[in-house]
């Protein structure tokens, strides 16, 4: 069992045999989905920490974890599911990422009978109102509410830990050529300082702004967690990398680069306080411990 | 096409006046572009007395600044030279350096590089090396396609060019729609155009070639000037026209080549710049074709500086800028010119 396979069984399996099983006292049928397809990451590890994965159908192109189903049915990608092959395997209800794209997909589907649960989890706020969302969606209210009771105590924890830390400079790099970076409003900027860190992409600026490379080197960030890599062959950890060429930078300087697979930064979810855990280590590695290489790369 | 004004005669001295006037011109645009940025260094720092810069300062004026200004304006030369003799071989105002399809080619060099997720190897260089690649292979198969009977000709040029192109963007299409998200990311802005900052040792490579093209096609100036008769008045003036095309073809392709894999696809200036310069210069190519290479190089610098600093710390492509001033412009000066017609 993985390190995280643990963690979501802390975090869900210890309710699963109370709350959420398919066999629940008899519920209004639009808020009772028996057939469920989800097609986010997110959503489906959310589902999974509700102990409902039994009552999943079919599963969007991007779901492959977790391993109960990854192997069922695919209907399309998050922002582009096929009406048809939803309609097929039955389904009463789609757990999926708010989309535009996908819009007129789900009023198609909410038309033909299928609740269409669009969830927001790309802040931390959206987290935890997504659990709540599906709770009570599901009839696992309870349980719901004791996820994100978890959640929260880790990530008070962290932060606990982290506050009287002197803040480091960050850039947490999540796409190349150009470069794009987590800036304000992203889950990411709030997982930062959390973590004892200062976002160098603030003021006002989009989520995931372009930034140009005058500005990142003016802003000396004393950490950089490259996680613009998504490559099978990339090596993780603690390199340069193409960083190097700024011999100046202080996180050059003084080893702080790190390369780490996106999957372990940039999917929201209930694996927030192993992320922000994760950035803890990247930032403050002599108060959180050196982050281990498997904790950097792919899952 | 050929401009309105009476053909007065071209002498070396309007020549040297002309590139000069350009080349201060150009100068003028270096200087900005190397004097603002994202960052806040400043080539005053590098003056005796002007504070001295810190190590970053060096950094972001010397590798990030400084190179990606210089390449600006062999880019933005090399389209508007491509797109000057392509508007004199083919007849037409409408040819850019895009229309014969190369770029098509060189588009989808990248972007297989990119799916493939080779962005990093050959030390960042597979991009430009694949989208080169697929450019020459592009010129080969469309210059087949489009020679009928040992001669190339206008129309058939044009139209493979155009059907290469719809190609293209089909299969990159097709490439985006099952890619990974990561890499539809880097396509996408790979296909948007941006100037990268090169090394000297890249940047040195992009400068000869481009010279040398650009003064191959300097060369052909006057006959360019023969064509603009039409291709039975240049044969008769002397010209060999089939030697003409095809090297104008090749030569020119391979400008676009360069460009394309290097930045992307950048739209407008090998489009709009030549028709602004044959409005004011007249249409003999002895002059517009140098004019051309130092316009076009100080506009792309230009738009580029506009690019960075505009929304800076964060950036616009550039061919976003080279579009919205460049469109608005052109259609002004195609107005001035259809009243002044008459029509």
């Amino acid at each position: 069992m993985t390190r995280r396979r643990a963690r979501v069984a802390i975090l869900g399996g210890a309710l699963a045999a109370t709350a959420c099983g398919v066999e629940r006292g008899p519920r209004p049928a639009a808020a009772n989905p028996e057939r469920i397809v989800v097609m986010a990451p997110a959503a489906a590890e959310m589902l999974e920490s509700l102990g409902a994965l039994d009552r999943v159908v079919g599963v969007g192109d991007f779901v492959r974890e977790p391993r109960a189903i990854a192997r069922l049915p695919r209907v399309g990608a998050y922002d582009a599911p096929s009406v048809e092959r939803v309609l097929d395997l039955g389904a009463d209800a789609l757990v999926t990422s708010a989309s535009d794209a996908a819009a007129p997909a789900h009023g198609r589907l909410e038309a033909l009978g299928v609740r269409v649960l669009a969830l927001d989890t790309s802040t931390y706020d959206g987290v935890f109102t997504s659990l709540a969302v599906l709770g009570r969606e599901l009839g696992c209210e309870a349980q719901a509410r004791s996820v994100e009771r978890r959640i929260r105590e880790e990530l008070d924890a962290i932060a606990a830990q982290a506050s009287p830390l002197e803040p480091r400079r960050v850039l947490v790099v999540v796409g190349r050529d150009p470069l794009h970076v987590a800036g304000p409003g992203s889950h990411i900027d709030r997982m930062i300082a959390l973590a004892g860190g200062a976002n160098v992409a603030a003021g006002p600026l989009a989520p995931y702004p372009r930034l140009s490379l005058e500005a990142i080197l003016e802003a000396r960030p004393e950490v950089i967690v490259d996680a613009a890599d998504n490559g099978p062959d990339v090596v993780r950890g603690r390199r340069p990398g193409a960083w190097s060429r700024w011999p100046s930078l202080p996180a050059v300087r003084d080893d702080r680069v790190f390369s780490v697979e996106p999957d372990r930064l940039v999917i929201p979810g209930i694996r927030l306080p192993e992320m922000t855990r994760l950035m803890a280590r990247l930032i403050h590695p002599e108060v959180f411990g050196e982050p281990a290489p498997a904790e950097l790369a792919a899952r | 096409m050929s401009g309105r004004r009476p053909r007065e005669p071209l002498t070396a001295r309007r020549v040297a006046s002309v590139s000069l006037v350009l080349a201060g011109l150009l100068a003028l645009a270096l200087v900005l572009g190397a004097s603002f940025g994202a960052g806040r260094a400043s080539p005053l720092l590098f003056v005796p007395g002007g504070g001295g810069p810190s190590e970053v300062d060096r950094a972001v004026l010397l590798q990030v600044r400084l190179p990606r200004v210089v390449l600006a304006a062999l880019l933005g030369g090399a389209l508007t030279v491509a797109g000057t003799v392509f508007q004199a071989l083919l007849r037409n105002p409408l040819a850019d350096p895009y229309v014969l399809g190369v770029s098509g080619g060189a588009s989808i060099g990248g972007v297989v590089a990119l799916a493939f997720g080779l962005g990093r190897a050959l030390g960042g260089a597979a991009v430009p090396v694949l989208a080169f690649a697929g450019a020459l292979g592009s010129l080969l198969l469309i210059r087949r396609v489009a020679t009928v009977g040992g001669r190339l000709t206008v129309t058939t040029v044009l139209l493979t060019g155009a059907i290469f192109n719809a190609f293209s963007a089909a299969l990159i299409y097709f490439i985006q729609s099952v890619a990974s998200l990561a890499q539809l990311h880097a396509i996408v802005f790979y296909l948007m155009g941006r100037i990268p900052s090169y090394a000297p040792g890249q940047l040195a490579l992009v400068g000869l070639v481009t010279a040398a093209v650009v003064a191959a096609l300097v060369l052909m100036a006057r006959d360019y000037n023969a064509l603009s008769l039409g291709e039975e008045g240049a044969r008769q003036m002397g010209v060999d026209v089939e030697r003409v095309k095809r090297r104008t073809f090749v030569l020119g392709s391979l400008l676009t080549a360069i460009a394309v894999s290097v930045a992307g696809l950048i739209g407008f200036v090998g489009l709009v710049v030549p028709h602004v310069l044959r409005t004011v210069l007249g249409p003999d190519h002895r002059l517009l074709l140098p004019a051309a290479f130092l316009g076009g190089a100080a506009f792309l610098v230009l738009a580029d500086l506009v690019a960075r600093v505009l929304v800076a710390p964060t950036e616009l492509p550039v061919g976003v800028v080279t579009a919205l001033v460049g469109g608005p412009f052109f259609l002004y000066l195609l107005r001035g010119r259809a009243g002044d017609d008459g029509r």
